[in-house]
């Protein structure tokens, strides 16, 4: 994974102190429920988890519910981490289950919401240009959002977080295979909807 | 085509920073981030411990500091041999002259008491909130307690016995007679003691209630 050696990682605090940080010692402090040891582990963390939860989710807001439903879930179930697979890899399937919570609850609103959101979310007259930009800017980001869950998290993990297919494989409990076959058909997905994006961009442009 | 996919997904799906409001959020929820300071599981087991103790001890100090039946403060007088006498006396007829004066109790006699038995003395106590006279005499080999307090007059002025048993090693004896509580406690056999008014031993003992 993205870490600098096995076990270790830096991280700079709010008062611009680099801290060496020994994961097993800061996670065996946590467990023993040392406020300090969860504070370090989430200032360690915190970027990784909330990227994944903004990337999965598409928005902020459900990021930030997401990220603290994660750590709230480390808190609560860190003495279970026994050190059998890394540190990293238990976060990082706390996060997808955070996710995936996240998801399920969500469903259970649509389409109601999203229908109302829709309406809502409607572009303005001239306000075609704006619209256009946010797509620039966010439109990967969007696309990555409509895609199936299983598909999404894929992405999430391999673009977001740099992990291999095996480190995917192990985060999500599935074969390397159905991690690659996930990844191909996410890349189809995407590659035919951004197409359709650009073309659709481009004929709005040429009007 | 795929590589410029890869290429533009990990730009845009780039990690950002989290929100300081993260941390924020996470201290307003209830869930208990309060330390629960090292070795929480070692003084939660030693507070266990101590309050077990605790009532151990409190349940010993109950079970001694409790009202003792009028059979067991017989017996335990037996192992008070060497507690002075509040009357030093070998006579019955003078134990019983005085334990009238000081209680109002009396000890019917029947007669003399046997000649094994040497009497030692007599001793008054409060029991249960009772005015009670135990009276100190052997029987051969035996240490005897004879026990008298007051009680609701019952029967027809014959015994009417209450307990028999064995308590500690020692066996006792108890029985209500013209509104009396009398308890006989002996090292012995229990009828050894009845040898104190009836020198000719026990009296017929009817079946217990």
């Amino acid at each position: 994974m993205r870490k600098k050696s096995p076990g270790q990682d830096v991280i700079e605090n709010g008062l611009g102190m680099v801290l060496d940080v020994n994961h097993r010692e800061v996670v065996e402090s946590c467990q023993r429920g040392d406020e300090d040891a969860f504070r370090v582990l989430f200032e360690t963390h915190k970027d990784r988890v909330y990227s994944i939860a903004l990337r999965y989710a598409g928005d902020s807001a459900a990021a930030m519910d997401i990220a603290q439903d994660t750590f709230l879930k480390l808190l609560s179930t860190i003495r279970q981490f026994r050190g059998d697979s890394t540190f990293e890899s238990w976060l990082y399937r706390l996060v997808v289950n955070s996710c995936l919570d996240y998801h399920r609850k969500r469903r259970r609103l649509l389409p109601l919401v999203d229908d109302m959101l829709d309406v809502l979310r409607a572009p303005r007259e001239g306000a075609l240009h704006d619209l256009l930009r946010e797509e620039q800017e966010d439109r990967v980001q969007q696309v990555v959002a409509q895609l199936p869950e299983e598909q999404r998290i894929v992405v999430v993990l391999r673009y977001t977080e740099g992990l291999s297919y095996e480190e995917i494989a192990d985060v999500l409990g599935c074969r390397r295979g159905t991690v690659a076959s996930r990844l191909n058909r996410a890349h189809k997905a995407l590659e035919r909807r951004l197409s359709h994006l650009r073309s659709a961009r481009r004929g709005k442009v040429s009007q | 085509m795929k590589k410029d996919y890869e290429s533009d997904l990990s730009r845009h799906l780039r990690p950002v920073q989290a929100p300081d409001e993260l941390w924020d959020r996470l201290q307003q929820s209830k869930v208990s981030l309060v330390k629960p300071r090292a070795g929480a599981g070692i003084s939660w087991r030693w507070t266990a411990a101590a309050i077990a103790t605790a009532a151990v001890v409190a349940g010993i100090t109950l079970w001694m500091n409790r009202e003792l039946t009028t059979e067991e403060l017989a017996v335990s007088a037996l192992s008070r041999t060497s507690e002075r006498m509040d009357f030093l006396s070998a006579d019955l007829a003078e134990i019983r002259s005085w334990m009238k004066t000081g209680t109002g109790l009396d000890l019917p006699l029947r007669g003399r008491p046997a000649p094994s038995v040497q009497l030692m003395g007599a001793k008054k106590l409060t029991h249960n909130g009772v005015s009670t006279v135990e009276i100190a005499y052997r029987v051969g080999d035996s240490d005897a307690r004879l026990v008298i307090s007051k009680a609701p007059p019952d029967g027809d002025g014959r015994h009417t016995f209450k307990k028999s048993g064995s308590h500690h090693g020692a066996n006792f004896q108890s029985w209500t007679m013209r509104g009396q509580m009398y308890t006989i406690a002996s090292s012995g056999e229990a009828k050894v003691g009845c040898m104190l008014c009836h020198n000719t031993g026990a009296p017929r003992m009817p079946a217990l209630n």
